[in-house]
């Protein structure tokens, strides 16, 4: 993050958007259910840090800034009625463009995930998505949505609670 | 929430219930029972699976090139004035512009009904003299000089002035006196003696007639 500290210039951009451009459209995408909203979101998200590279705090870690600014902007995004209105017509063609990558054994399972994250609110589903997919810790996972560690440690535990119930059917446990 | 332990979800992702040691399984053990963190940990598992399949998503190059254009842009119109590079609160800089604002209302106000005039006063708006000025004297006492008069003294005036400046017993006789002066008492004026006699020019015949005499 020390490429950030002294000139903003075109290296530094460069080496960021190698980074994390990829990162944030899965992100982004996922809670949009619309990827070309999500490239753009992304591209607001890269602007927002030339614009004003100050705003990074430098006592937390660059990745928990840039996904609060990515998750911040979804979460205005999504409260847009308008774009809610698209979105909701077209969450369907995403689900399929994150399905056709799958084996057929897990395909099931898939489905039936993609359901029931469709059915999450947008704090579980970035709390999801920061978890398992992101894989940063609850304390991160705070920094990022605001919110204090202990609301974290609920929400995962009463999902990882509901996606159990939901998907034992299907792995047949228990 | 409280009874939950941190280390659970990592946990959940890592090991199976069996391979908990005792402690981890006490813990474990608190919130929730066996079956469940079984089925708990499937549920886990299966969404880090559902995420490990996905290929990363490829970012459109031209993306990279706008934000690129953008940094220079940046670079080209920004002012090194460190002015603006700080931040400023809303309300100073309203309350700035209030001021501003509302002393050249004022002034404006003030010096709308007045016809400027511009006129060439002077050139030279200060000359200095160097000249003396005098004391200036202050007659605050007056002094008045007078000779005190000596009570006559007849009886030394002989003595104090010149014999020469006294008449003689001559001179002294033939001095007039107020016996000597003729007086006409008031009475003595009608006596016919001092009645007209008609002899005026005024009383002349010719004179009255003509008003002038020619010889």
């Amino acid at each position: 993050m020390r490429l950030l500290s002294a000139h903003m210039d075109g290296k530094v951009i460069e080496e960021l958007h190698q980074r994390y451009a990829s990162k944030l459209t899965s992100f982004s995408a996922r809670m949009l259910m619309n990827r070309t909203v999500a490239e753009d979101l992304v591209q607001e998200v890269f602007i927002k840090i030339i614009e004003k590279p100050n705003a990074f705090d430098t006592a937390q870690k660059f990745s928990t800034w840039i996904f609060t600014i990515a998750h911040n902007l979804c979460l205005n995004a999504i409260r847009n009625e308008q774009n809610r209105d698209r979105l909701l017509n077209e969450h369907y063609e995403v689900q399929e463009q994150f399905i056709q990558h799958s084996t057929i054994d897990v395909k099931l399972i898939k489905e039936k995930m993609n359901m029931i994250f469709k059915e999450l609110s947008e704090k579980e589903k970035a709390v999801f998505i920061f978890r398992f997919e992101h894989e940063l810790n609850l304390k991160e996972i705070a920094s990022i949505l605001s919110i204090p560690e202990g609301s974290v440690k609920s929400c995962l535990f009463y999902m990882l609670k509901k996606l159990s119930d939901q998907l034992s059917p299907l792995t047949n446990t228990p | 929430m409280e009874n939950i332990p941190d280390q659970l979800f990592d946990l959940l992702e890592q090991k199976e219930f069996h391979e908990l040691n005792a402690e981890e399984q006490a813990g474990v053990l608190a919130c929730m029972d066996k079956q469940t963190y079984t089925s708990m940990r499937n549920a886990s598992v299966l969404s880090h699976n559902f995420f490990e399949g996905e290929k990363p998503i490829d970012v459109n190059p031209a993306q990279l090139q706008q934000l690129l254009k953008k940094v220079e842009t940046k670079h080209l119109t920004e002012q090194p004035a460190i002015v603006w590079n700080k931040p400023v609160a809303l309300w100073k800089v309203a309350a700035l512009f209030l001021l501003l604002g509302g002393g050249s209302l004022i002034f404006i106000l003030a010096n709308q009904n007045q016809v400027i005039r511009t006129s060439y006063i002077t050139q030279l708006d200060t000359v200095f003299v160097e000249k003396e000025v005098p004391a200036e004297k202050i007659h605050d006492t007056v002094y008045i000089g007078y000779e005190r008069k000596q009570q006559k003294q007849h009886t030394h005036r002989a003595e104090r002035l010149p014999t020469e400046h006294y008449l003689t017993p001559a001179q002294d006789a033939n001095i007039p006196t107020m016996s000597d002066v003729n007086i006409v008492r008031i009475k003595e004026k009608d006596e016919p003696i001092n009645n007209k006699k008609g002899n005026s020019i005024k009383d002349d015949s010719l004179i009255n007639a003509f008003g002038f005499v020619t010889l």
